[in-house]
């Protein structure tokens, strides 16, 4: 096993300490007896997470702009409403077909669309909206599944061992995220993902390298749908009522592109740090009275990231990460000392602090010298079929 | 050591901008009443603090109590929730003029659930294990209202809810509607609607039409339920009530949420050219399609609207002329001798001018939401404590008065007591109870259409 490679000890061994540190936190929150939202707060974190990851492994890695999340998504909730709540399932069994379900339709659009060689572009991205679309109509109006009339879930059961629902839902919700990214992460570092990645940035020069396209594009798409699905199906438990309406609606695509381009689309990395930032200052805003005020907030934050941080977050802490970490660390805990705030207000204190260092430009940020450029997420561990970018041009969009 | 301080200068800059601008966390337990939450101390409104023997209420004291709820302040339901919000708002500054709760000062805290159900939940489980807050209050809407229910349920919190539908789906022990309909609320509602127009004797519709919106609490009322759930009577739905009733339904036509444009379906409901319009939607769908009719040159001859925007029929003017829908409360006797109607009816007219709306009469809407804030209190005043177990026993073995009259929940009804609901029309102009008799206002009964 080479030094680079991605499945070396040293980081295997890193990603099984966050697990172990993020599995021990209800553990810690019942001796130490810390409020419960905070669970709650970070299973809501572990879904975005989940949901952001599961687009930006088509979306971002191949450069397809998809908007059929909700319909990954939505399929993964009714299967579990409708396991659940109509046929007496208990949850945990649901979720396998929730995925599947999802998986299916996201296999069955990515044959069609990818086949057609003229849906591409604009009309790719169009194409995957009408899709959504047309599930939610479908659900509102056939009472097999819906027909409008909504579907109360209840309390479905699962595993004792599992504690209480709220730390059901945290840990199984953590699993999903975690192998969503480590998913991600491995993709990014192996032959499927260069392949991804040259697609992204010129699909006909990958063809004709090599890079069998179709095959790539359907295999992600696919594992988009069953990761979002099985996302999907666990949070109908935490919503407790699904309807068309809702689950259909734009917000949750609209939110993961928003996370995923935040954080950055060409790192694994990147809608994790999207879903983090966007959802505490949302969550945060909301409780404040604020919940108009941040979508005004989020949508300055994207113009601001498309203008000035192309490649979002994750290549600007790539390229200086001290400063931020820095900034991050000591708002938190100077807000901490100075106000009478939760954990969660003064950690999206320190978010929002590293967000503006890491808008901020080299010349007037200490400690980052001349702002030396790194190589960009995405090709960074590895140079993508020989190409090698400047974190600082934007990453080449092939208009899909 | 110039880059040291390069930096302390930097982070100290930093922080003290973020925490300056960020303040402290608004929903913190301890944290300063809103104004207009705030206990009055006297001028103008003296008089409100003062008992019926002269005596000025004893002030509020000691830690406030906290109530939390969420409200769909922004999105699609934003404007019937501000019925809500003033209410909410108005009867939390009544009772700390009154003296608080058990002697405490109350404070509100609303949250925005941006009328989608994943944030209401999502906010419940806030309030609740963030905020710590005592007790809370439903939300606005069916979706909102189940979602937040079952937060309400893991936790134990008694659930006040006041517009919620979906009857059959809530089994929670400790959940307390004040929309007063009977459990079985898919055949009562249309049977007390098709025996209003029953009475019209040789004028009584023969022939009707369906239109309805594909919102959950339309559905049920319109479809009902396939088999039997619970207590629940399985079947009904006003359809089949209408065909029990010997009603010959001539139309059957659903209709998304959102839809505007009413054009096709006018077409299709004056070419039915039923004796009755059966509207089974909400807000402005009943007069966005009276105007679509109206320009094919079509006026229903007897239309009934299952919850319609009071203000905007009224505003449509002859078009509306007639027009029928269910209430539980109006702001005219016999609802005015119920407890605390007049004080809503003043408190809410005010509340309703200062926010600028057009239609400033509380009605169903306000009434149910009125109704919830005085079960909550009587809960808390009953068992004279906070605890939740204590506060829903004793609310399932006392009658609660309140704005719709009398309260007896029943236990074996998931918590439902008889449906009180009563028909309303709109006559001259004005909304006026007509059915049942004994509930009129001014002596006044159904009047049946002309139509085309």
């Amino acid at each position: 096993m080479s030094s680079r490679h991605p499945l070396r000890p040293q980081v295997l061994a890193a990603w099984a300490l966050v697990a172990l540190l993020l599995a021990a936190i209800p553990t810690l929150q019942g001796i130490f007896d810390f409020p419960l939202y905070n669970l709650i707060f970070l299973y809501l974190v572990f879904f975005w997470v989940a949901q952001a990851t599961s687009w930006n492994l088509f979306s971002g890695y191949s450069g397809y702009f998809s908007f059929g999340q909700g319909a990954f998504f939505g399929a993964g909730m009714y299967t579990t409403a409708i396991l659940g709540a109509r046929h007496g399932w208990s949850l945990l069994p649901t979720l396998p077909i929730a995925a599947l379900v999802a998986g299916t339709i996201a296999l069955a659009t990515a044959f069609l669309v990818f086949r057609l060689r003229r849906l591409s572009g604009e009309i790719f991205a169009l194409f995957t909206l009408v899709v959504a679309l047309g599930i939610g109509a479908l659900s509102n109006n056939w009472t097999a599944i819906d027909g409008g009339r909504g579907i109360p879930l209840g309390q479905l059961d699962y595993p004792d061992w599992l504690g209480s629902t709220t730390q059901m839902l945290y840990y199984v919700g953590l699993l999903i995220a975690l192998v969503a990214v480590f998913i991600a992460y491995l993709i990014q570092h192996n032959r499927f993902g260069a392949g991804l990645f040259a697609i992204r940035d010129d699909e006909k020069v990958a063809e004709a390298i090599g890079v069998p396209t179709l095959r790539y594009k359907v295999g992600v798409f696919a594992l988009n749908g069953v990761i979002a699905g099985i996302s999907g199906g666990l949070h109908a438990q935490q919503v407790n009522f699904i309807s068309p309406g809702s689950t259909f609606s734009l917000r949750v695509p609209v939110f993961v592109i928003l996370m995923s381009v935040v954080g950055g689309r060409r790192h694994w990395f990147g809608p994790v740090l999207g879903a983090v930032l966007i959802y505490t200052v949302t969550d945060r805003m909301s409780g404040a009275g604020y919940a108009e005020l941040s979508q005004i907030v989020l949508a300055l934050v994207l113009i601001t990231a498309t203008l000035f941080l192309r490649g979002g977050i994750s290549t600007r802490l790539l390229e200086r990460p001290v400063p931020p970490v820095v900034a991050l660390v000591a708002v938190t805990a100077i807000s901490a000392l100075l106000t009478d705030s939760t954990a969660i207000t003064v950690f999206a204190y320190g978010l929002v602090a590293a967000l503006v260092v890491l808008f901020l430009p080299a010349r007037v940020v200490p400690g980052t010298g001349s702002g030396r450029r790194r190589r960009p997420p995405g090709g960074a561990a590895e140079p993508v079929l020989g190409r090698d970018e400047d974190a600082d041009v934007a990453p080449q969009e092939s208009g899909r | 050591m110039r880059v040291r301080s390069r930096w302390i200068a930097l982070l100290a800059a930093m922080s003290l901008g973020v925490v300056a601008c960020g303040g402290a966390d608004t929903t913190e337990p301890d944290a300063a009443a809103p104004e207009d939450t705030a206990p009055d101390d006297g001028g103008d409104d003296a008089e409100g603090e003062t008992g019926e023997d002269g005596e000025a209420a004893p002030e509020p004291s000691g830690d406030p109590i906290q109530i939390g709820g969420a409200l769909a302040l922004t999105g699609p339901f934003a404007p019937t929730a501000k019925i809500h919000e003033i209410v909410a708002e108005q009867f939390v500054e009544m009772l700390n003029e009154q003296g608080g709760l058990l002697g405490r000062p109350v404070e509100w805290t609303v949250l925005d659930d941006e009328s989608q159900p994943e944030q209401s939940a999502a906010l419940y489980e806030r309030l609740i294990t963030q905020d710590g807050v005592d007790l809370v209050m439903g939300p606005y809407g069916t979706g909102s209202i189940t979602a937040a229910m079952a937060v309400a349920e893991r936790y134990g919190y008694v659930f006040p809810h006041h517009t919620a539908s979906l009857t059959y789906a809530y089994t929670y022990d400790k959940h307390f509607p004040t929309w007063f309909v009977g459990l079985n609320t898919h055949h009562t509602t249309p049977r007390k609607v098709f025996e209003a127009y029953e009475s019209l004797g040789d004028d009584a519709p023969q022939t009707v039409a369906f239109v309805t919106n594909r919102f959950p609490g339309t559905d049920f009322l319109v479809y009902g339920v396939d088999g039997d759930q619970g207590a629940l009577r399985g079947g009904g739905g006003a359809l089949r009530v209408a065909e029990e009733m010997g009603l010959d339904v001539v139309l059957d036509l659903s209709f998304d949420i959102g839809t505007t444009d009413f054009s096709g379906i006018a077409q299709r409901v004056a070419e039915a050219d039923a004796d009755l319009l059966y509207v089974g939607a909400l807000g402005e769908d009943g007069t966005n399609l009276l105007a679509s009719l109206a320009q094919l040159g079509y006026t229903p001859r007897n239309h009934f609207y299952q919850w319609p925007a009071p203000g905007p029929m009224l505003a449509a003017g002859e078009l509306a002329e007639g027009a029928t829908s269910v209430t539980i409360f109006e702001p005219y006797e016999p609802y005015l001798s119920n407890e605390g109607a007049q004080e809503l009816v003043d408190r809410y007219r005010a509340g309703a001018e200062e926010e600028g709306l057009s239609y400033t009469d509380p009605e169903t809407q306000a009434g149910a939401s009125w109704a919830a804030w005085q079960v909550l209190v009587a809960g808390v005043e009953g068992c004279q404590c906070l605890d939740h177990d204590e506060i829903a026993d004793w609310l399932l073995n006392n009658p609660i008065d309140t704005v719709q009259g009398t309260f007896e929940y029943r236990a074996d009804e998931q918590n439902y007591g008889d449906d009180i609901q009563t028909i309303k029309q709109i006559q001259d102009g004005g909304w006026y109870v007509v059915h049942p008799e004994d509930a009129a206002s001014d002596g006044r009964s159904l009047q049946a259409g002309s139509g085309d």
